[in-house]
């Protein structure tokens, strides 16, 4: 536990050094037979138009919705990187708690659906906005190993 | 600023900025809530000053547990700056010569100054944060930017310069400030200012309220160094 902590008394503080591949995660449902060539991908917490300034000056002190969403993108950022385990889990286990939450639309009421999810890799430098698929996660049923 | 009244405020405000973080992770995940709600406790003892050394090695622990939870930090540079805190802190009441205790506290300061100066250093050496093209990207397809109406910033390459070597300039020269105590005022309002605006455009709250609980460190540190 000791070990954990002690990279912090020498941080590297390169904040924005380089700005590489920049994740999005979609999802969607799939009945029993379906398979993810066919799934109607939706992008998972698409960002707001805008904000009012209430919304920034309360988000500056309540942003617990924001902070998961950035540590989100960090899990798909080390799979970006080649890793797995972990955040790949940790991806899957939030998705379904946001099912579980009714966050995600459509689907959650048909028996039987699996959720999936993919990530896609958009390029700073790249003209396509849309980025490319990079990783389409197994289909999981709904509520495996899930915390609400 | 005594030593003893820069621990006590920095306690205060490391108090304040936990609980904050402690209370949103309290409407998390089951997991996180059986961490977050003793830990909110320990962050009220310690603003009101309980036991500070066993609730700051506490906090440590709970420092831990989260770092293992998920597998590094949840919140990037502002838990590291949690427990970096908390480190010093602890240091500074265990220390048994007072040199210590201020080395132990005075590091905290060093190591606010290096965030900025190396923030800066590694932006400076990098053409694209010279040309403005790096903020460009962090804002037209980067995932920081709150809302959808702020990546329009990104088509004003003018501002995007300006804005990228506003940020390196003020980062690279922050150590200057350590020189005046009236310049480290207006760096220390202007640093808090930057963590706002950061929080704002990329939601980045923790990192404000983190930051601002090493300050009365380098404000005493200052004192200490360059004070007759």
């Amino acid at each position: 536990m000791l070990l954990r902590l002690l990279p912090a008394l020498l941080p590297s503080w390169r904040f924005f050094d380089r700005i590489g591949p920049s994740p999005r995660i979609d999802y969607a449902w799939l009945g029993a037979t379906d398979s993810p060539e066919h799934a109607q991908w939706q992008a998972f917490r698409p960002l707001p138009a805008r904000l009012s300034w209430w919304q920034f000056v309360r988000r500056l002190f309540w942003n617990p919705y924001w902070n998961e969403t950035l540590f989100i993108v960090r899990c798909a950022e080390r799979m970006l990187e080649g890793e797995t385990g972990f955040p790949e889990a940790e991806i899957q286990r939030r998705l379904q708690r946001a099912a579980q939450r009714g966050e995600l639309s459509a689907g959650t009421a048909r028996p039987h659906q699996r959720l999936v999810f993919r990530l896609r890799a958009v390029m700073p430098d790249e003209s396509r906005p849309e980025g490319q698929v990079v990783f389409v996660s197994a289909p999981l049923p709904l509520g495996e190993s899930a915390s609400p | 600023m005594t030593l003893e009244s820069a621990l006590r405020m920095t306690e205060i405000l490391l108090g304040c900025a936990l609980l904050q973080q402690s209370l949103e992770h309290c409407v998390g995940p089951r997991d996180e809530q059986r961490v977050a709600v003793p830990r909110a406790l320990l962050c009220v003892a310690l603003a009101l000053g309980f036991l500070p050394l066993l609730v700051e090695c506490l906090l440590l622990g709970f420092s831990a547990l989260t770092l293992r939870r998920f597998d590094g930090p949840y919140n990037g540079g502002s838990d590291r700056m949690s427990v970096l805190i908390l480190i010093c802190i602890c240091l500074t009441h265990l220390a048994p010569t007072l040199r210590l205790q201020e080395a132990s506290f005075g590091y905290l300061g060093v190591q606010l100054v290096l965030s900025y100066a190396m923030a800066g250093w590694v932006k400076a050496v990098n053409p694209e944060w010279r040309n403005g093209e790096a903020l460009r990207k962090v804002f037209a397809r980067s995932a920081y930017p709150v809302a959808e109406n702020l990546r329009a910033l990104a088509r004003a390459p003018c501002l995007m310069h300006r804005m990228g070597w506003t940020v390196v300039v003020f980062e690279l020269a922050f150590p200057l400030a350590l020189f005046n105590r009236g310049a480290l005022a207006v760096a220390l309002v202007l640093a808090a200012l930057f963590h706002a605006a950061n929080a704002c455009l990329f939601g980045l709250n923790r990192f404000l309220w983190i930051w601002l609980c090493a300050y009365p460190s380098l404000w005493w540190l200052q004192s200490r160094l360059f004070s007759a």
